[in-house]
C-alpha cells in the first residue's frame, strides 16, 4: 500500500541484491569450512597467508568484476534502518550468552564427575555447537533475507546431530556439506550470471 | 464557514507520486548512495526512463547527481539529497493522513 511504503523490506531487497545474489559469500563460507575439515581430516596445516588472503582477494575481485558491473553499487548506511545490525547483535549476545551458559554448565558437571573439562566438553558440546550454528545461520538469513541461509543452517546442525549420535567421522561429514553449500554458491552464481547481463553506462538499453 | 475536507491530499507532492519517481526516492531514501546502474536494476526502468524521471527529481533539488569515470568508463553515482530526504518524509506523512481522512 502507498500510504505504508516498507522501507525495511525495501532496503533489505536492495541489500540482498547487491551482497547476496551472487553466490559469493555461500562460496567463501563454503571453502573456510571445507579447508579447516580438510586440515583437521588430514591433519595438516593449511596457511593463512598463502589460502584466506587469496581467498579473500578472489571475492574481492569477483565483486569489482563479476558483480557491480552486472547490478551496479550502493553504499549503505553503517546502521541499516531495517535494524537487521540490531538483530544480528541480538543474535550473536544471546548465542555468546547460551556459550557461557553452556561451558558453565559444562564445567560444574565435570568438577562434580571428576572428568576433565575438554573431554567433558567433547562428549556433550557437538550438539549444542550445531544448534549455535544453527542459530547463526538463521540470523543471517532472518537479516538478510536469504532464505537459502536457513538450508545451511539446518545442514550445520544435521551435520553435528549426525556426527553426535552416529558413528561417522565429524570432518567428512563437514567436507561434504561445505562441498554442498559450495555447489550451491556456483548454482546461484550462475542464475546471478544468466538473469544480470554486464552492462556499461552509455550503452544501457541499445541491446 | 464549513471545514474543507481531505485536505491532506492537496499537499501530496505530485513529482514524488509518480510511481516511477515514487521507486528511485523510496530506493535512494534506505542507501548513503548509488549508481545509476543499480538504481536501473532495482526498479526495473529503462535507461531512457530512468534519465528522464532523474532529471525532473535533479532539477527540483531532490536528487543529486556526480557524473565521473571508474575504470575510465562513465559512471554516475545518485544520492538522495537533504531537500529530497525531507520531502519524502513529508509525503510519507502526507499520504498517511489522506488514507486516514477517507471514509471507512
Amino acid at each position: 500500500m502507498v500510504q505504508n511504503i516498507d522501507l525495511a523490506e525495501v532496503e533489505k531487497k536492495a541489500f540482498r541484491m547487491s551482497s547476496h545474489e551472487d553466490g559469493l559469500l555461500d562460496m567463501f563460507l563454503g571453502f573456510v569450512f571445507l579447508s579447516i575439515a580438510v586440515s583437521e581430516y588430514l591433519g595438516i596445516d593449511i596457511s593463512f597467508f598463502w589460502f584466506y588472503i587469496p581467498l579473500l582477494l578472489i571475492w574481492i575481485g569477483a565483486k569489482k568484476y563479476l558483480t557491480y558491473p552486472r547490478v551496479g553499487y550502493a553504499r549503505f548506511s553503517p546502521m541499516r534502518k531495517s535494524g537487521s545490525t540490531a538483530i544480528m547483535a541480538l543474535l550473536l549476545a544471546s548465542t555468546l550468552i547460551l556459550v557461557i551458559f553452556t561451558v558453565g554448565v559444562v564445567g560444574v558437571y565435570a568438577i562434580n564427575a571428576l572428568i576433565p573439562l575438554k573431554e567433558t566438553f567433547a562428549q556433550y558440546g557437538l550438539p549444542l555447537i550445531g544448534v549455535y550454528v544453527g542459530i547463526i545461520f538463521a540470523g543471517i538469513a532472518y537479516a538478510w533475507g536469504t532464505n537459502r541461509f536457513y538450508g545451511y543452517g539446518v545442514l550445520a546442525s544435521m551435520v553435528c546431530l549426525l556426527a553426535y549420535f552416529s558413528s561417522l567421522d565429524l570432518w567428512v561429514l563437514v567436507i561434504l556439506a561445505s562441498s554442498g553449500i559450495i555447489l550451491s554458491g556456483i548454482v546461484v552464481m550462475m542464475s546471478f550470471i544468466r538473469k544480470y547481463s554486464v552492462v556499461e553506462e552509455g550503452t544501457y538499453g541499445k541491446a | 464557514m464549513a471545514k474543507p475536507k481531505h485536505r491532506a491530499i492537496t499537499k501530496i507532492d505530485k513529482l514524488i507520486h509518480e510511481p516511477a519517481r515514487l521507486n528511485i526516492m523510496a530506493y535512494l531514501y534506505v542507501v548513503e548512495s548509488a549508481d545509476f546502474l543499480f538504481i536501473m536494476r532495482q526498479t526495473d526502468l529503462t535507461f531512457g526512463n530512468l534519465s528522464s524521471h532523474l532529471s525532473k527529481l535533479e532539477k527540483a533539488g531532490y536528487v543529486s547527481v556526480k557524473k565521473g569515470f571508474v575504470d575510465r568508463k562513465p559512471h554516475t553515482l545518485l544520492r538522495l539529497t537533504a531537500k529530497g530526504r525531507a520531502a519524502f518524509d513529508e509525503y510519507r506523512k502526507n499520504m498517511k493522513s489522506v488514507f486516514k481522512e477517507l471514509p471507512s
